[in-house]
């Protein structure tokens, strides 16, 4: 009865919650797939997916973690079906210059990044993009915390034989995780 | 806390180019709901009932499965839709559509798109002797905004198709295009424009065998045009075969970034295959500032059939790197990929600071 009115619009939290995330789903989507137009294709399909659980996600302590997981299994799936694991090779990514780094120094880092094993790039992508915990990621990856914490430094070991990172800091990062 | 890594996420990630489509989102997930408790009761029903037949047939304690096959994951069957001449056009699309009687044409199955595809049956690779011409109707308004069409085929590692098509054609919503698949079988085309989506699955047959050229046909008169024997994908662009522009310029922090379009102008299907030459004029016709530099990319052909485009991004460094040429850009120079003949095209690009960057040519814009 509430939820026919609630049908007609989407709530004004579901808004919320969607506007909020919509960036951070694009980017990692974007990280994790190499191609922005299918980034944006997938989050599109994610929000679908929260909207029609939205009264179970809503009640979740980690909504955004599970929109996420959702994202990311969309991703998967999707190269999966189409049998398209590969593309990252054949296609640039698409090239936008930020702030602080110029397209080249981009493109390279979303090669380096596409070009690590999945597991280890969704552990990257959660926990340095979306800024997903330890815990909240091996949620999402449904394995134990350890093994996100192993993902995360062979995927960060990777990037810095890229030179693209710089030693001393990785070194940190390894022995925090250790801890 | 390794910030170095997340500062560089952040840099490298992708923002959006849209905002977030809620309403359309709210409205697909009803539909998966529907969708969802509708399968799952008619898997239940159809499990009861044939649990109920194992049942009374066999073992009563089969019974014990049911719960299992209730949430099922259906796989969306794959149909691919052939054009037909007599289809009728819906009262929307009359307005671009109207008139394509012979014209072989479909609707997709949610309905909002119409097609009319000038080039039945479609070929996989570049038709010779025609175009695989598409003509796509949208029944939700354009409102000025591309259309993106990405192509894929299921079930296979064939690269996808991205056409972007701009909202320049009238009359109606319409947007022509011609979509060239490098392999034949159903391709799934997905469909977005202005926030709206759409999908279909369009049959491409095997690409024609050339024409056969007989080497006796020294005797005779030639009646065929002689460019149609030529295998269509080995020709390299000549630059007199290309119109090449300049799109607006796409500002962010510490580059202007321009898509030099090489658009392929002759009858015949070319490839572009590696990083245009690209250096500035000064007012007097001279160089200024340094060329641009070949970015770290790896180049791969492109195939560019008649009246289609491939473009190269140039990022030019802003005025705020230093140090900087004396005299402003008032002209680009390109050399198309492995070309010794250039274009100069008009361009008030400021003065010339740094070192700026070319990509290999693409066969889309980075926009």
């Amino acid at each position: 009865l509430h939820a026919s009115a609630a049908a007609v619009n989407e709530p004004d939290d579901v808004n919320t919650f969607c506007r909020r995330e919509w960036p951070r789903l694009v980017g990692s989507l974007s990280l994790f797939t190499g191609d922005r137009e299918l980034a944006q294709e997938l989050a599109q399909e994610t929000l679908a997916r929260v909207c029609r659980d939205w009264r179970k996600v809503s009640n979740l302590e980690a909504p955004g973690a599970w929109a996420h997981r959702v994202a990311l299994n969309l991703a998967r799936s999707h190269y999966r079906h189409r049998a398209v694991a590969r593309r990252h090779s054949g296609r640039f990514a698409i090239s936008e210059a930020t702030e602080s780094l110029d397209t080249a120094t981009v493109i390279a880092v979303r090669q380096a990044v596409a070009a690590l094993p999945v597991r280890q790039r969704t552990a990257l992508v959660l926990r340095y993009f979306a800024d997903l915990s330890v815990a909240e990621t091996a949620e999402a990856m449904r394995c134990p915390e350890g093994t996100v914490k192993t993902l995360t430094r062979q995927a960060i070991r990777a990037l810095r034989s890229t030179g693209l990172i710089a030693d001393a800091e990785v070194e940190e990062e390894s022995m925090a995780d250790v801890e | 806390m390794s910030n170095e890594v997340r500062n560089l996420l952040h840099d490298a990630a992708s923002t959006p180019s849209t905002g977030a489509d809620v309403a359309g989102a709210w409205r697909r997930g009803r539909r998966l709901r529907i969708q969802r408790r509708v399968v799952s009761g008619v898997a239940l029903v159809a499990v009861i009932g044939v649990g109920s037949l194992a049942i009374a047939a066999v073992a009563p304690n089969r019974a014990a499965e049911v719960p299992f096959a209730t949430s099922p994951t259906p796989a969306p069957a794959v149909t691919c839709s052939a054009p037909r001449p007599g289809v009728p056009v819906p009262s929307w699309a009359r307005a671009a559509a109207g008139n394509t009687g012979p014209i072989p044409k479909l609707a997709s199955p949610d309905g909002n798109v119409f097609l009319v595809v000038f080039g039945a049956p479609l070929q996989a690779g570049t038709p010779i002797d025609r175009q695989n011409k598409i003509l796509w109707v949208v029944r939700q308004p354009r409102d000025g905004s591309p259309l993106e069409i990405t192509a894929t085929l299921p079930g296979s590692s064939t690269r996808a198709v991205h056409v972007s098509e701009s909202a320049g054609s009238s009359p109606g919503e319409i947007y022509p295009s011609v979509v060239d698949v490098p392999r034949a079988g159903c391709w799934h085309f997905a469909l977005a424009w202005n926030g709206h989506r759409s999908a279909i699955n369009l049959t491409y047959g095997p690409q024609a065998s050339p024409p056969v050229t007989p080497t006796t046909a020294r005797t005779t008169p030639s009646t065929t045009l002689p460019t149609t024997t030529l295998p269509p994908s080995s020709a390299r662009c000549a630059t007199a075969q290309l119109t090449v522009t300049i799109g607006a310029p796409n500002g962010s922090a510490g580059h202007i970034n321009y898509d030099i379009a090489f658009r392929n102008h002759g009858a015949s299907p070319c490839v572009l295959d590696g990083f245009p030459g690209v250096s500035f004029l000064d007012a007097s016709g001279n160089q200024t500032g340094a060329p641009a530099a070949r970015n770290r990319l790896t180049p791969a052909p492109v195939s560019l059939a008649p009246g289609a485009s491939a473009y190269a991004h140039l990022a030019k460094n802003d005025l705020g790197n230093p140090p900087c040429s004396a005299n402003p850009a008032t002209a680009l120079r390109v050399y198309p990929p492995n070309e010794t003949v250039y274009v100069d095209i008009p361009l008030d690009a400021g003065r010339v600071c740094g070192t700026s960057y070319i990509d290999p040519v693409l066969d889309h814009p980075l926009g």
